[in-house]
């Protein structure tokens, strides 16, 4: 009777659909994600951390809202530091910056609008100057010149 | 309901077999919404027979089936073109039969994949990505039944990586 109905639970278990068996789907998932929801998925488990790494994840989240996606850029990025770089260092700061202010309904259609051509060059060209600054400095830390674009500014 | 076309596929009645031996009565224009039933179906494999999928439980096949048959009507009221995914009707339509607990959401994902379905398999990621992005990480492993993985020293330097998440 008991062995019954341990075989009846171990049926039950290995219908159960776990998701980390099935990779392809869990990438579908992670790629819809943005930003922020990308980090605590980070934090989840091994096999997870391991697929937020990839690079071509932070493409998606950073060119979703741009039209035509330009992938011409890739080589410039990847040689600068990646994607993950460049949302980390100057999307998100953009991003938080709008989240700020007061206006919420201009920062929800601000979130969901394409981008601009102007904005994504500019966007590029503030993680130039964070890559060379880098290569100058031997310190993180230091405050960068242009790079003030991406932080608040108190008038 | 009215036939568009007097095509015979659209009239033809092919039957679908669930993993619980759930046999389902479908039209051949619905089941080719299936890349993967299409294969099978235009080979001449199953013409006359049952298509057995033992990948896909009842429950959740009815569910394709209702899904599948929503679309393929949008479709044919616009006569065929691209449009019709975009109705006010088929998003509406859409919300609503996602709205559904993880448990089958996951399901109908994985069924979707293997039926290659993609407008219903992107439909179901998506709100699985909706559903996370309001989950903290403890709930995530909750919903999903994963075990926590990383030693403590592991895990104390991934959240500190990832400190921004948690603003």
């Amino acid at each position: 009777m008991v062995e019954e109905r341990e075989k009846k639970v171990k049926l039950e278990v290995v219908k159960l659909f776990y998701i980390n068996d099935h990779r392809d789907l869990l990438v579908e998932i992670l790629k819809r994600l943005d930003g922020h929801s990308l980090g605590v998925a980070a934090c989840v488990c091994r096999l997870w951390r391991s697929l937020t790494c990839n690079d071509w994840l932070w493409e998606t989240i950073c060119f979703r809202h741009v039209s035509p996606s330009p992938y011409d850029v890739r080589p410039v990025v990847m040689a600068l530091g990646g994607y993950r770089r460049l949302y980390m260092v100057c999307l998100r700061p953009l991003l938080t910056r709008l989240c700020s202010t007061r206006d919420s309904e201009r920062f929800r259609s601000n979130s969901n609008r394409v981008w601009t051509r102007d904005e994504l060059q500019l966007s590029l060209s503030l993680f130039s100057i964070d890559y060379y600054e880098r290569l100058g400095s031997s310190s993180s830390t230091s405050t960068s010149s242009l790079m003030f674009l991406c932080k608040a500014v108190n008038v | 309901m009215s036939m568009i076309s007097g095509d015979k596929s659209s009239t033809e009645i092919l039957s679908l077999k669930s993993s619980d031996n759930e046999i389902f009565e479908v039209k051949k224009e619905v089941v080719l919404e299936s890349i993967t039933l299409r294969g099978m179906v235009e080979e001449d494999e199953f013409s006359d027979t049952l298509i057995p999928l033992p990948n896909v439980e009842g429950k959740i096949l009815s569910k394709i089936i209702h899904y599948c048959q929503k679309h393929t009507e949008a479709r044919a009221k616009v006569n065929g073109s691209e449009g019709a995914a975009d109705s006010k009707e088929i998003k509406d339509f859409d919300s609503e039969f996602i709205n559904v607990d993880d448990k089958t959401l996951l399901g109908i994902i994985l069924a979707a994949n293997y039926l290659n379905i993609k407008d219903l398999l992107d439909l179901g990621c998506q709100k699985i990505a909706d559903n996370i992005k309001e989950k903290s990480v403890e709930d995530v492993r909750k919903t999903f039944n994963i075990k926590n993985d990383f030693t403590p020293e592991e895990e104390k330097a991934i959240r500190e990586e990832n400190l921004w998440a948690f603003d």
